[in-house]
């Protein structure tokens, strides 16, 4: 074929990735740049001048108590989110699986919850811990009811844990059971035939062959919890008494409501960085396992 | 396809149904149930009036008989038809644009080797591990205090188009490279088409599956999507639909009886679209998160 010129090259890109191009470096590269460049300044989002503080917002940061419990506050959150979604994704997967009729239809019907956002997840929840579950007769006899999860420091964040729990364990049930449905027939078959039983398929075969559906849901379920904000927002709104702050909801009000754009940005990029590592951990640890079929 | 055919060789093995099988079937249903108990109580208390709310919320059906004055109210009071337009308007266009011009440019990143390409590539994954919140304090100072572009409905769908394109082009990218024969398109050129014609005459119709993947999942996600809209569209006229909702309950928090019919008639457009599509989006949900 004839070489292209530089012109022709240069046209044929600009039409095709042109647009797209464009408004990436519009909406994230040049925000990511001037993020950086914010995080020196002491700027409050308003005035005209922008006065350069050198590493103050970073050092800052670091010293500031209630960014870093705002991030374990998240760190306990992704753990306890990350374990049950996936235990009880699992369970349910293997559950519907294991041929009982209706499996399409339940599992349509588990993942509904993720076709609403959190906003109004947060709503209806936040319904059911301080009007239903209050004043329901039966349950007033175990003490964890009898008053408003929403109201107690301490059940605040286990109510954000349930709706997420509720909410994720449906998605990652879909994955989960393409990845039980996808293991070779056949493999079964001849570990059944050399006298395996039924758990030590599940423990010796299904589950090294289903790697990747874990690591997916691990990722997915861990970079999803670490970014939690409108089921914060809505359920909780940091309360009570601002018990429930995430990272999210902090970067938030930092920049928001206190005026404090350069210092926001600085957790941010901090809250990133922290983020980063940590998914780049699980893909590579969880990548090592992968056992090709 | 082999999948439908492994989905039925794992039903095969329900045959013969033993009281084990159908106490899962059980234990199946009634977990489906509690699941959905949070919906139920919505509904069912969206028709009762605050009183009896307050004071019995598991009582299907209020003294007086169903009130339908709640979905009236919240219909006004939320001006529920302006925001579901917006909703509407922002979703398909943003949609429409991430659906064409991301396909094309995932088509000439993966045909041609320039260096341009490369780079665009590798700076549109990258950006897959970024959270929003690095990028939300810059992109409000870059556009709302220097441009002043804020409070437009445009604004938010070039918003929504270039934060989705990276994964948009991600996916068509892993399509086109495996999917698509470039025997097809050589035959095409030697016929006389130029490049933009071979896209869209020979290209773009045999990326139906990905793309109707890629629809799926940012309906959904621009749908649902709460933070970028709320900072964007602040004047209450141009409220998409989770704003609105999150309005409308912190205005009449104490107003339980709208505030449920107020909650009802946003979940229900989305459940009636997913009876309706409930096959491909599954398959949608699946496909696009085992790719990535």
């Amino acid at each position: 074929m004839r070489k292209e010129s530089f012109w022709k090259k240069s046209k044929l890109f600009l039409i095709f990735a042109g647009p797209s191009m464009l408004a990436f470096t519009c909406v994230v590269i040049l925000p990511f740049i001037y993020g950086i460049y914010l995080t020196f300044t002491s700027w409050d989002g308003i005035s005209k001048t922008k006065e350069f503080v050198g590493l103050q917002n970073y050092i800052t940061t670091f010293q500031d108590q209630t960014f870093w419990s705002s991030i374990f506050l998240t760190f306990k959150y992704v753990v306890c989110v990350v374990i049950l979604v996936n235990i009880i994704a699992f369970a349910l997967a293997y559950l519907l699986t294991s041929g009982i009729r209706g499996q399409n239809f339940l599992r349509a019907g588990f993942f509904t919850p993720n076709l609403i956002g959190g906003i109004v997840l947060g709503f209806i929840w936040s319904f059911i811990f301080g009007r239903v579950l209050p004043n329901v007769s039966f349950l007033q006899s175990i003490p964890i009811f009898q008053k408003s999860w929403l109201s107690d420091p301490n059940m605040a964040f286990w109510a954000l844990v349930v709706v997420a729990t509720w909410q994720q364990s449906g998605y990652m049930l879909l994955i989960y059971i393409a990845g039980i449905v996808g293991v070779p027939k056949d493999y079964i078959e001849a570990a059944a035939i050399d006298g395996a039983n039924s758990r030590q398929i599940t423990w010796y075969i299904r589950l090294p062959l289903m790697m990747q559906s874990f690591v997916i849901c691990l990722f997915l379920t861990l970079t999803s919890a670490f970014k939690v904000y409108d089921l914060n927002l809505s359920l909780t709104d940091g309360g009570p008494y601002g018990t429930t702050k995430m990272a999210a909801m902090t970067i938030f009000e930092t920049a928001f409501t206190s005026h404090e754009y350069g210092l926001g940005q600085a957790q941010a990029i901090v809250f990133f960085i922290i983020m980063l590592v940590i998914a780049v951990v699980q893909v590579q640890s969880g990548k090592s396992k992968e056992v090709e079929a | 396809m082999s999948k439908k055919g492994r989905e039925k060789a794992v039903r095969v093995g329900g045959s013969k149904r033993t009281a084990a099988e159908i106490g899962k079937s059980a234990l199946a249903f009634a977990l489906f149930l509690i699941y959905m108990i949070p919906f139920l109580l919505v509904v069912i208390n969206s028709f009762k009036r605050k009183i009896s709310i307050v004071k019995t919320p598991l009582q299907l059906v209020d003294d007086d008989g169903p009130q339908f004055e709640n979905y009236s109210n919240a219909f006004v009071d939320m001006d529920f038809f302006r925001a579901f337009g917006n909703s509407l308007f922002v979703v398909s266009c943003s949609v429409t644009l991430l659906i064409v011009l991301s396909s094309m440019c995932a088509y000439i990143l993966v045909r041609k080797n320039y260096f341009a390409c490369k780079v665009s590539f590798l700076l549109l994954i990258s950006y897959m591990v970024v959270p929003f919140q690095v990028i939300m304090i810059p992109l409000l100072s870059i556009y709302g205090s220097t441009f002043n572009m804020l409070n437009s409905r445009i604004t938010l769908i070039l918003m929504n188009f270039g934060f989705g394109t990276c994964f948009a082009v991600f996916l068509c990218h892993g399509f086109i490279k495996t999917g698509v024969p470039l025997a097809l398109e050589e035959a095409a050129i030697i016929d006389g088409c130029g490049p933009i014609q071979t896209f869209f005459k020979i290209v773009f119709p045999l990326l139906k599956p990905i793309l109707s993947t890629i629809a799926i999942l940012q309906v959904l996600g621009l749908w649902n999507d709460y933070l970028l809209p709320s900072l964007v569209l602040v004047r209450p006229k141009l409220h998409t639909l989770p704003i609105a909702i999150r309005t409308f309950v912190g205005t009449f928090s104490s107003d339980y009886g709208n505030m449920m019919a107020a909650l009802v008639m946003t979940v229900v457009p989305v459940i009636i679209v997913y009876i309706a599509l409930q096959k491909y989006i599954i398959g949608g949900v699946v496909a696009g998160a085992v790719k990535s």
